[in-house]
């Protein structure tokens, strides 16, 4: 059209992986809060934003740091930051990942305009909280990857029944694995730790499948796992 | 590897809690040291020189057709004190505003914004989702969806018209939706 510029998609070089369900309470912060310990693990520079104003994301991050809960930041290493802003996000630049750990609003959620969306999904609440907003998403643009939490818990027929309704469910991209029911995964918070590196853990299934599913978000946005430095002769 | 057993539970609560939206003042100032967070533009400076200039200006003016009361010998007043008045005062002459009307906005305002209609809330929100992405104005995606829509039915109507030309002429029969049975 004459006079008016191309039609193009916004210049900007920062991954955004937004968690995000209608549902609350389906492993929003903790996915979050896992891929920030794995990227801080890889060396990739990110900014964890806690948009939730529960603030989970920045409690467990920071370790429970009291100073953190007053400045309502935490600079948890050169690699890895975690800011809470609630309801309201943060228009970051210079920085190679930005997570958002969105509240079941899908008005804020929107705002984060992210380059991939994570939708964990467990039971018929939080399928029904997938069906709520699953529209929206896909008119964002971006990907949209459903992930299957907490399989296992409530019985065969409770996942027999969701991988039924997830079949017809077009537009989104289904992890495979899911992220199986552990506690392994449930104690992560109470140690302000990702799950894998809990006290017994290297035998835990569920730690194990949480590690491969941050590896595959963070391989979606282009990055990779640094060499393991050798010791030298 | 973490603790053996996990720290034991904070009964102070979380301070944000009532925090208002976004990022607090010391969140603000750490991002803006690491170089993180993305400068906003400037704001214009409402109390520049240039509406003051405007002003005496239009105080010159109305003081050169000469006073004929003492009320108007009190419009010397500066323009933000007898501002409030002058929104509820009659127009003056040779002017289509109403006392009743908005205030008016500037021309450069008006043009940047460029919002003369009213849309449903959720048509709304998505317009400016579309204004966000692509970088452009409101006008901007309403003047392009429009005129994708008038090329995509100009085709249409193009290709009906030809269609029932060359059918006239008998060199193709219309395509018919039904089917022969």
């Amino acid at each position: 059209m004459r006079g008016y510029p191309t039609m193009r998609k916004l210049p900007s070089g920062v991954k955004r992986v937004a968690f995000y369900n209608n549902k609350g309470g389906g492993g929003k912060t903790t996915l979050s809060a896992h891929t920030a310990l794995l990227a801080e693990e890889w060396k990739v520079n990110t900014i964890l934003a806690c948009l939730d104003r529960q603030g989970n994301s920045l409690v467990w991050l920071s370790g429970g740091d009291g100073i953190a809960k007053v400045d309502s930041f935490y600079e948890r290493s050169p690699h890895l930051s975690v800011v809470y802003s609630p309801q309201t996000m943060p228009d970051l630049e210079n920085i190679d990942l930005v997570l958002a750990d969105c509240p079941p609003e899908i008005e804020i959620a929107l705002t984060v305009n992210p380059t991939f969306w994570v939708v964990p999904v467990h039971g018929r609440m939080g399928f029904q909280g997938l069906q709520n907003v699953v529209r929206d998403l896909i008119e964002s643009k971006a990907e949209v990857i459903v992930v299957k939490n907490n399989v296992g818990r409530g019985g065969p027929a409770v996942q027999k029944g969701l991988d039924k309704a997830l079949e017809f469910v077009k537009g989104v991209t289904i992890y495979p694995e899911g992220i199986p029911e552990s506690d392994t995964i449930g104690r992560a918070e109470e140690f302000y730790a990702a799950s894998w590196a809990l006290p017994h853990s290297s035998k835990s299934q569920g730690a194990a499948a949480m590690k491969r599913f941050c590896e595959y978000i963070l391989k979606r946005c282009g990055f990779s796992q640094p060499p393991k430095a050798t010791k030298g002769p | 590897m973490t603790k053996q057993t996990p720290p034991e539970y904070d009964s102070e609560g979380f301070d944000g809690a009532h925090q208002s939206r976004g990022l607090s003042p010391a969140a603000t100032k750490f991002l803006e040291r690491k170089g993180a967070l993305k400068k906003k533009a400037p704001e214009r400076d409402d109390t520049s020189d240039k509406p003051a200039a405007k002003t005496e200006r239009t105080v010159k003016a109305k003081s050169s057709r000469g006073r004929t009361s003492e009320r108007d010998a009190k419009s010397d007043k500066p323009a933000a004190q007898s501002s409030r008045r002058n929104k509820t005062a009659p127009p003056e002459q040779g002017t289509t505003e109403r006392p009743d009307d908005l205030p008016r906005r500037s021309r450069k305002a008006r043009s940047l914004q460029g919002r003369h209609f009213r849309l449903p809330l959720d048509v709304d929100a998505k317009l400016k989702d579309l204004v966000d992405y692509y970088e452009g104005t409101m006008v901007w995606v309403i003047c392009k969806l429009i005129q994708d829509e008038w090329v995509r039915t100009r085709r249409v109507l193009r290709r009906e018209q030809t269609g029932r030309e060359e059918a006239d002429a008998g060199e193709l029969p219309v395509p018919s939706q039904e089917q022969p049975e």
